[in-house]
């Protein structure tokens, strides 16, 4: 119960990264935060309540190589998104306002 | 990591926690994951941010690190975790005492066993990632 | 006689041709037309000699079933239909061999053929049928041909505005008479004359409900009939060409109210008062018009207000019980006025379409066949014996004397007189005296327009006689019109009053307007108060105006004032723009920064997951 508790403390910050943040860059970093707690979450039920101990950290590997791919992607969206614009401040991302 | 001013103490605070969640795998004795934990955010996701801070900084930066919703956002998130909370007070699980030690070989038979399409379909997703990453930061060079 | 359909079916056919062929007829569709009148008129004479050997018959064809209500089509042969038959089709017939002469040409003479068929068709039809709705619907027809006839010129302004006053003021009186048919068919369930009749004889339906059908049926004669007070549009209807008004205002469409007051006569027969409302009015009427034929100048429109006139003679005939002496009266009216109105024709063409007579005078030598049919005419209608009006004036005024109060045969007996006044006038001014230089290239008609007038006054001379019994086995007609239950009367006395008033009323005219022993132009400055009040009409014109203009127009305005402001702008408008107008409001929540859109989830899930695990529970 104690993983669970620090899993959601650790999601939440991860929730305040992605939204309060200017910096693209940052936002990643929070998204990162966020599946961690997950994967924390995971093991969590996978060491205390699975008789077998394995599922839970199956998916936690999964979990880690999404991460990983999506990490890559994000990273080339805002290398491009830099070379048009020069900047990564999302707060000037607003062309598709009304 | 969300304190600082300065990106790179930023990442490498993220750094830091990455690494104390490795610790916690290792207390409960998924030993396994702790590695894999350490090799792939520590030794791949850190190094990409780093580069992604070299590449798109151009000066310090001015002004706030937070941006204009900042208020509502905390509010969010600490909504968040009030509700998450709640919802696992309101309905305790009873687990085991004592962390179940996980077996190492029987993870890796069963990934190529029993999880063996998953695993597939994960290597395909992280070649697929990565074509997809190089379309996209290369095409960029003709603008 | 169960061919009897064919006589209006065959007119029908004939419009259809001429609309749709009309160009390759021969003379452009006018053969067409006559063709199918002549049959009818054969079909008419073979179903009156059917009728003298086999009775009364009627006819019914299944024609649709409603629910529990079945609808029949049929025709009622009986005597009166025989007689309205013959007498449409012989006058269509006359008319429009005459029309050949008259509207030579002209203009659409096809399309004047071919409303020509459509009317003649629709009023056969009305004469024939047994149903109430199938009379309503040959009764809008009838009104459709006025309507297109009357507005024939409707390049002058005048015509099509009197097109549309005949049409307005019948409407007025149709929607009566489909209200009365309504109430019938809702108390006796059928829309079948003849079983709408036994139902009100057996007592079934409420006197009130029948006096209120009667007298809404009664709305829909007093519109076609021009009774007082819609009597408005017939002296405007002069604006139709001059055969048009020997047709349809002589003998025909006006005749229409008048057979359908005969024919629902057993309905009417069973409430006194509308009976008394309907002589009262008819009475009205005569007078009125009588006074006003009497100081008017225009040729055609004298002989309006004396239709008019004889209109309100035929009803008060049949409010005083007198069926067939209104019917006999119809059909005398219709033959002398038609010849009136035929010559009246003749002499508008010989002089370019001159109507006042003070215009005119001494052509008599000029048109001879003209001035001699004419004078038929006239003493026919001035009820100078032993010609058709006399008789059939007689007769009226019998019945007159046996069903009503003396106040309304001594009214009658005046109007009788001033009856025959101003026809006399009329022949006397137009005809003798003094040839007016202009007039003095003036020639007799041709002679497709003078063989009807020739014929038509040799029917007036003698459906006089047709009353009496003059042959063995024929018992003449008033025994032929009511199957038996009255025959002719002849009441001496009687007679000698009536020739007397038509004498007087003849000597009068006379002397003022041939020999000029006394000046008409001295008396009218003397009553100029008077003379004023006829000649407009007594105002009645005036009056319809004004209600039309402040209450019609205004309701009109109002309502469309209505339908713009409340119904467009703020309905349909109104929903179109709160439309754009949110739209406009919310489109600031597209920032277009998607980090609110990420705030906006996670708010979302929050709010989502309170509301759903803590207020929920509380309100259930």
């Amino acid at each position: 119960m104690h993983l669970q508790i620090l899993s959601a403390a650790l999601f939440c910050i991860g929730v305040y990264g992605v939204l309060a943040k200017r910096n693209a860059v940052l936002i990643l970093m929070g998204i990162e935060l966020m599946l961690n707690a997950v994967n924390i979450n995971l093991i969590g039920f996978a060491v205390f309540s699975d008789p077998q101990g394995m599922l839970g950290q199956i998916i936690a590997i999964f979990v880690i190589t999404v991460a990983a791919a999506e990490v890559g992607l994000a990273l080339a969206i805002i290398l491009r998104l830099y070379r048009k614009r020069s900047s990564v401040n999302v707060d000037e991302l607003d062309i598709m306002k009304w | 990591m969300v304190g600082t001013r300065n990106m790179v103490h930023a990442i490498l605070f993220l750094l830091g926690s990455l690494i104390g969640v490795a610790g916690i795998y290792v207390l409960v004795f998924a030993e396994f994951l702790a590695l894999v934990q350490i090799l792939i955010y520590g030794g791949g996701i850190i190094i990409v941010l780093l580069f992604a801070l070299m590449l798109t900084k151009r000066d310090e930066f001015h002004g706030r690190m937070e941006n204009a919703q900042w208020p509502l956002a905390a509010i969010a998130s600490l909504g968040l975790f009030v509700l998450i909370t709640a919802s696992i007070f309101a309905d305790p699980q009873s687990g085991f005492e004592k962390p179940i030690h996980a077996n190492f070989t029987e993870i890796g038979r069963s990934l190529f066993t029993k999880w063996a399409i998953p695993f597939e379909i994960a290597s395909l997703i992280l070649l697929i990632a990565l074509i997809g990453a190089i379309v996209i930061a290369r095409s960029g060079e003709e603008d | 006689m169960e061919w009897a359909w064919l006589a209006p079916a065959l007119s029908f056919i004939a419009c259809v041709l001429i609309i749709t062929a009309g160009r390759y007829l021969p003379g452009k569709g006018s053969s067409v037309s006559i063709l199918a009148i002549a049959g009818g008129f054969a079909v008419s004479s073979y179903v009156f000699i059917d009728l003298l050997n086999k009775g009364v018959s009627t006819f019914s064809f299944f024609w649709f079933e409603i629910g529990d209500v079945t609808f029949r089509w049929g025709m009622t042969i009986d005597p009166l239909a025989v007689v309205m038959l013959a007498l449409v089709s012989l006058v269509a017939l006359l008319v429009q061999i005459y029309s050949l002469g008259y509207m030579a040409g002209q203009q659409r003479f096809g399309w004047y053929f071919a409303a020509h068929a459509m009317f003649a068709g629709a009023m056969l039809a009305l004469v024939l049928v047994n149903n109430w709705l199938l009379l309503y619907m040959a009764w809008e027809l009838v009104g459709l041909g006025s309507y297109l006839l009357i507005g024939f010129w409707y390049e002058r302004r005048s015509a099509s505005e009197a097109a549309k006053k005949a049409f307005i003021t019948t409407r007025i009186g149709d929607v009566g008479l489909l209200i009365g048919i309504l109430i019938l068919f809702k108390a006796t369930g059928t829309f079948d004359m003849a079983e709408t009749f036994k139902a009100a004889v057996n007592g079934d339906i409420a006197p009130s409900t029948l006096t209120w059908a009667t007298l809404l049926i009664f709305l829909g004669a007093m519109g076609k009939s021009a009774q007082f007070p819609f009597h408005v549009w017939l002296p405007d209807a002069m604006e139709g060409p001059t055969p048009v008004s020997a047709l349809i205002h002589a003998a025909t469409m006006v005749a229409a109210g008048v057979y359908l007051v005969a024919r629902a006569l057993p309905l009417f027969e069973l409430v006194p008062n509308t009976m008394t409302i309907i002589a009262t009015i008819g009475l009205i009427t005569a007078g009125i018009a009588a006074t006003m034929a009497l100081v008017m100048t225009d040729l055609k429109r004298i002989l309006a207000y004396s239709t008019i006139s004889h209109l309100g003679f035929m009803m008060l005939a049949l409010g005083s019980g007198g069926f067939a002496a209104a019917i006999f009266h119809l059909v005398a009216h219709g033959f002398s006025k038609a010849l009136l109105f035929l010559g009246a024709g003749s002499v508008m063409h010989a002089l370019n379409d001159e109507t006042d007579i003070r215009k005119m005078g001494g052509l008599r030598n000029r048109m001879p066949v003209t001035a001699t049919t004419f004078l038929i005419g006239a003493i026919s209608l001035a009820g100078i014996p032993p010609l058709a009006g006399f008789f059939s004036k007689d007769e009226i005024l019998n019945a007159i004397l046996g069903g009503r109060h003396i106040f309304f045969f001594l009214l009658t007996l005046l109007i009788a007189f001033i009856s025959a006044l101003y026809i006399m006038r009329a022949t006397l001014l137009v005809f003798y005296g003094n040839l007016l230089k202009e007039n003095e290239k003036c020639h007799e008609s041709p002679r497709t327009m003078t063989i009807p007038m020739i014929l038509l006054a040799f029917g007036t001379i003698i459906i006089g006689f047709s009353g009496l019994k003059i042959a063995n086995g024929y018992d003449g007609l008033i025994y032929f019109l009511t199957e038996g239950h009255h025959t002719i009367d002849f009441n001496i006395a009687l007679m000698v009053i009536s020739i007397i008033t038509a004498l007087a009323g003849t000597a009068t005219a006379l002397a003022f307007y041939h020999q000029r022993r006394y000046s008409s132009e001295a008396l009218r400055d003397r009553f100029n108060w008077l003379h004023q009040i006829i000649a407009n009409k007594y105002y009645i014109d005036t009056c319809y105006q004004w209600v039309i203009d402040r209450i019609v127009l205004v309701a009109a305005r109002g309502v469309a004032l209505f339908d713009r402001v409340v119904i467009n702008d703020k309905g349909i408008n109104g929903t179109a723009d709160s439309v754009k107008m949110s739209g406009n409001k919310i489109r600031y929540m597209e920032t277009g920064m998607v980090y609110n859109y990420a705030l906006a989830m996670v708010l979302g899930i929050v709010a989502i997951a309170v509301f759903w695990w803590v207020i929920i529970p509380q309100i259930v």
